[in-house]
């Protein structure tokens, strides 16, 4: 399967209430963002189920994801904490994208492609840092070592493919 | 003391969130019907209050859950009807059954998700709420248009008793008058309970103990649509200015 890892958008640094979890994407994250999703769509990725954490961006940024969803999406809160097998058995369908946050997702391209939290022995050690609005495509089955990383589109790389 | 500015025009979530996650934790502890009604009543006003803020994420999975008890819901409408014996045994099988489904779906960690995601959603803006309210009313009208396309009959009323329950529960969330479209709801959510009755009874064509009721509600189905399209009739130009 084709598994895709979205960092969210942009986000307000703080929220109006001072809550983390709603923090909403900021005009210009969203703006940015909308146009990476063309770049999605100009390399013809389309997502059979778009998983999303319950946090305000990361709903956010999965709503922007609509041109390029062609099934459904959902909520789980495995998306808002460090990777655990929960993620994993929610993971359904053939082309699969992930909305959430550092440093989780990172740690879970980690745990896909190198079968271990090699994390939690080194926090320092990680195959890639995402940057907000970047996307990592992974393709094998969804479980830790069975994974490879075909592509790591930087945000500005995907705008790019998106103005061709 | 400055009090914050109110940039919603509609009113406060809470009562509903508090509605929804309430009948949550009951049904996780028994499947009651008056609990499986309410879960679905505070999903679909929750799911209606995403749209005027022009959010998508989250109303899938509203929608998921409202499906679910749906199942259920369907053969507890069927259940207050003096239905015959064998029947009634089989439809409490079934009931069992989908209420199991609709447990595991409430005890799943995406309920808890989709709570956590509801409460931090901001109010939606006036702006957003104009737009939406303009888009309901606008698919209202064409559903209803559609009612007198005779290839469509049976569907158009379908899809024009969701749209109407969409507008009303959007028009509640304003606190705006929806008296009328309650009364038109009531006729369409009616025959639709009809409807179901009827594609189950036809289901079980050889039973000769369940002929009586399939013509009763073959008859109610008439009597209803009628209703129905007279309500429509009379709120239909009016649309527009609610």
């Amino acid at each position: 399967m084709d598994l895709w890892l979205i960092r969210h958008a942009i986000a307000q640094v703080q929220s109006p209430a001072g809550d983390d979890a709603r923090r909403a994407l900021t005009p210009e994250g969203r703006e940015r963002f909308a146009r990476g999703v063309r770049g999605l769509t100009r390399i013809g990725a389309r997502f059979d189920l778009v998983l999303h954490s319950p946090m305000l961006r990361a709903q956010e940024t999965a709503d922007l994801l609509q041109p390029v969803c062609t099934g459904e999406t959902a909520v789980t809160s495995a998306l808002a904490r460090a990777p655990d097998e929960q993620l994993f058995a929610d993971i359904q369908g053939s082309c699969v994208a992930l909305v959430g946050h550092e440093p989780w997702l990172s740690q879970t391209l980690s745990w896909l492609v190198f079968g271990w939290r090699v994390y939690e022995e080194d926090p320092s050690v990680a195959i890639v840092q995402m940057k907000k609005g970047s996307a990592a495509h992974l393709v094998g089955d969804p479980r830790p070592g069975a994974m490879h990383l075909a592509a790591l589109y930087p945000p500005a790389a995907l705008r790019a493919l998106g103005r061709r | 003391m400055l009090q914050p500015v109110k940039t919603s025009p509609l009113l406060p979530v809470d009562t509903w969130l508090d509605e929804f996650a309430r009948q949550v934790e009951r049904l996780r502890a028994s499947i009651e019907p008056d609990a499986v009604h309410r879960l679905r009543v505070a999903a679909g006003r929750l799911s209606v209050w995403l749209e005027l803020g022009a959010r998508r994420s989250l109303r899938p999975d509203l929608w998921r859950l409202r499906r679910s008890a749906a199942a259920v819901r369907d053969l507890d409408v069927l259940a207050t009807h003096d239905l015959e014996g064998a029947w009634t045994e089989t439809l409490r099988q079934e009931r069992a059954i989908e209420a199991a489904c609709l447990r595991a779906a409430l005890l799943s960690p995406r309920v808890e998700a989709l709570l956590e995601g509801l409460v931090v959603v901001p109010e939606p803006d006036a702006v957003n709420v104009r737009s939406a309210i303009q888009n309901m009313k606008r698919r209202v009208q064409r559903a209803g248009d559609r009612l007198d396309d005779p290839e469509e009959k049976d569907r158009a009323l379908h899809r024009l008793r969701r749209r109407v329950r969409r507008l009303r529960y959007a028009l509640d969330w304003l606190g705006s008058d929806s008296t009328d479209l309650r009364t038109l709801q009531e006729h369409l959510g009616g025959l639709n309970d009809l409807a179901v009755e009827l594609a189950r009874l036809e289901a079980r064509a050889s039973d000769p103990a369940l002929e009586s009721r399939r013509h009763a509600v073959l008859r109610e189905i008439d009597e209803r649509r009628s209703r129905a399209l007279e309500a429509w009739k009379a709120i239909r130009p009016r649309i527009g200015e609610m």
